[in-house]
């Protein structure tokens, strides 16, 4: 049963300055008795959230509102600074730049294992499975060549073929597929539509309402790292962007 | 508040709760460290793999591979002994083999340490995309240096043709004190890693005692050669020279001094605890230094 939730999460960033990282400066601060702790930001100040199996859940809010935090804490990637997280099932997540994970000078097929390995899968499984995800990556030839000659929207297609090949309970999507072009962002949707008809849950951080319309029904609201609202997604997208009209006017 | 997290993903991709909030109290980080190591090794399939991988990536576009670095081994190791042996009046047949095992062991501990302080800086993207126990990027890393370490150890086979050293039963020993050096290797990166990640200085500090490492360590010259005081001052306090040490004297047929296996112990002891304490401190909150 995939499921994940949230009670009273916080995630705090300390705003660690070049001084900050440095242990002579922090040394000789402390012994000055000036040592001042960095600024801290709370991405996520309280969240409690249940995301029960087969809800597709978008995230809308402001650039800094906290979903990519969410995502990352969701993906346990992100350790909370307070509360508790539970996830039920297998999680799998898109996050990070479009590269991240993937080994630079390696091929796209050499990747595909590596990063199925990394992801908890055996070398064997992975070997076996290489040729269909390259398929579905349309990358055709270039899966040959290695990946610092790829685009970033190539990058990103790798990634999301390898991911969802890995039959995720749970897939966490940030941005979902922005850069990649339209006949893979097509193919992607259908292997989406597949995913939750199994049932999975699916959470996407977006700026676009298409793409939130296509996959989500239901959404979240996330201002300054609090739930604003939430509730079915087209009523949430209204109210979010009326928020930014009455500001406007 | 009790902190809590409960992970429970699917049994064929195991069950782990490798981290704790950070107001949780000490044992529960103390678990959740624990738990990441434990996992950690229990994927050695996984990044057993991807250290493999890594090396062959590096090696990608030349002819000879890793193999590279163990040509340069021989040429420096035989070039050394050469002047070196000229200079401390030691003949070349005792102290090329002397030199050579003890250098290839040297590296192997420099190599363990220089790739402890960058593990998680390096590793930052990977870090930020999928959640995996942050103990198998540390051992990825002694995986790497192993790789290297057993291409560097085919140049004891000449050695042993030549009849420059004894083989004896008695260099079994050697296994052991290699398992020492490896469980080293995974706890030094569990306290100098995280310490880099977070106090950024400390990474050049650490590569430049490394570079001087090499004259405080009885690689180019034995241990008989320097006074009684210098021995006792520099080199009992050279955590490398008591692993370089045991490693060695079995290899080479020297005596076997209780002193260097009482040594490696306690080094290792100390390291452990050191790794335990800080991994502790620090699993929970690396995250956070190595996302912005």
């Amino acid at each position: 049963m995939a499921h994940i939730r949230l009670r009273d999460v916080r995630a705090s960033y300390q705003v660690l300055s070049v001084l900050d990282y440095n242990l002579k400066h922090r040394l000789v601060d402390t012994i000055r008795r000036k040592h001042a702790p960095p600024v801290t930001i709370d991405a996520l100040a309280s969240i409690d959230l249940e995301v029960p199996e087969g809800t597709r859940l978008g995230l809308v809010g402001a650039n800094g509102a906290g979903k990519s935090t969410l995502l990352s804490v969701m993906a346990g990637v992100l350790p909370p600074t307070r509360g508790s997280v539970e996830v039920h099932g297998r999680v799998l997540a898109l996050l990070g730049g479009a590269g991240a994970g993937l080994s630079q000078e390696a091929s796209g097929r050499s990747n595909i294992v590596s990063l199925g390995v990394q992801l908890g899968e055996t070398p064997a499984a992975m070997r076996a499975r290489v040729d269909d995800v390259a398929e579905f990556s349309g990358l055709t030839a270039r899966i040959d060549h290695p990946v610092y000659s790829y685009s970033t929207g190539m990058q990103v297609r790798l990634r999301f073929s390898v991911l969802t090949s890995l039959r995720p309970d749970i897939l966490l999507l940030d941005e979902g597929l922005g850069t990649a072009d339209a006949e893979f962002a097509r193919r992607a949707d259908e292997r989406l539509r597949e995913f939750m008809a199994s049932a999975g849950v699916v959470v996407l951080a977006s700026h676009g309402d298409g793409l939130l319309r296509r996959h989500c029904d239901t959404a979240v609201w996330l201002d300054q790292g609090r739930v604003r609202e939430l509730g079915e997604l087209d009523g949430v997208l209204a109210n979010y962007h009326a928020s930014h009209t009455v500001k406007a006017s | 508040m009790t902190a809590s997290l409960v992970t429970e993903p699917d049994p064929a991709v195991s069950s782990w709760t490798a981290y704790a909030p950070l107001d949780a109290p000490v044992g529960a980080q103390f678990q959740a460290a624990s738990a990441d190591i434990r996992e950690g090794l229990r994927r050695r399939r996984s990044w057993s793999f991807l250290a493999v991988e890594n090396v062959k990536n590096r090696y990608r576009r030349t002819v000879f591979g890793p193999w590279w670095l163990t040509l340069q081994m021989a040429v420096f190791v035989l070039g050394i002994s050469v002047v070196f042996g000229q200079l401390l009046n030691t003949g070349l047949k005792t102290f090329l083999p002397y030199v050579a095992v003890g250098y290839i062991a040297f590296i192997l501990l420099s190599s363990l340490t220089r790739a402890a302080t960058s593990v998680f800086i390096t590793a930052s993207s990977t870090l930020k995309s999928s959640r995996q126990p942050l103990s198998s990027l540390v051992l990825r890393n002694v995986g790497i240096e192993f790789i290297h370490f057993g291409h560097n150890m085919v140049l004891y086979i000449p050695l042993v043709a030549a009849g420059l050293v004894p083989l004896t039963p008695k260099a079994l020993i050697a296994i052991p004190v290699v398992l020492l050096i490896a469980v080293n290797g995974l706890f030094v990166g569990l306290w100098l890693g995280p310490t880099v990640a977070r106090f950024r200085d400390v990474e050049p500090l650490v590569h430049s005692i490394l570079n001087v490492a090499i004259f405080f360590s009885p690689v180019f010259y034995h241990l008989t050669n320097v006074s009684s005081g210098v021995r006792n001052t520099l080199l009992s306090w050279n955590p490398f020279s008591y692993l370089m040490n045991a490693f060695r004297a079995p290899l080479i047929g020297e005596p076997l001094l209780t002193s260097y296996y009482v040594g490696a112990a306690v080094v290792t002891l100390i390291n452990v605890a050191v790794g335990l304490a800080v991994f502790t401190w620090a699993r929970s909150r690396l995250p956070y230094w190595v996302v912005s």
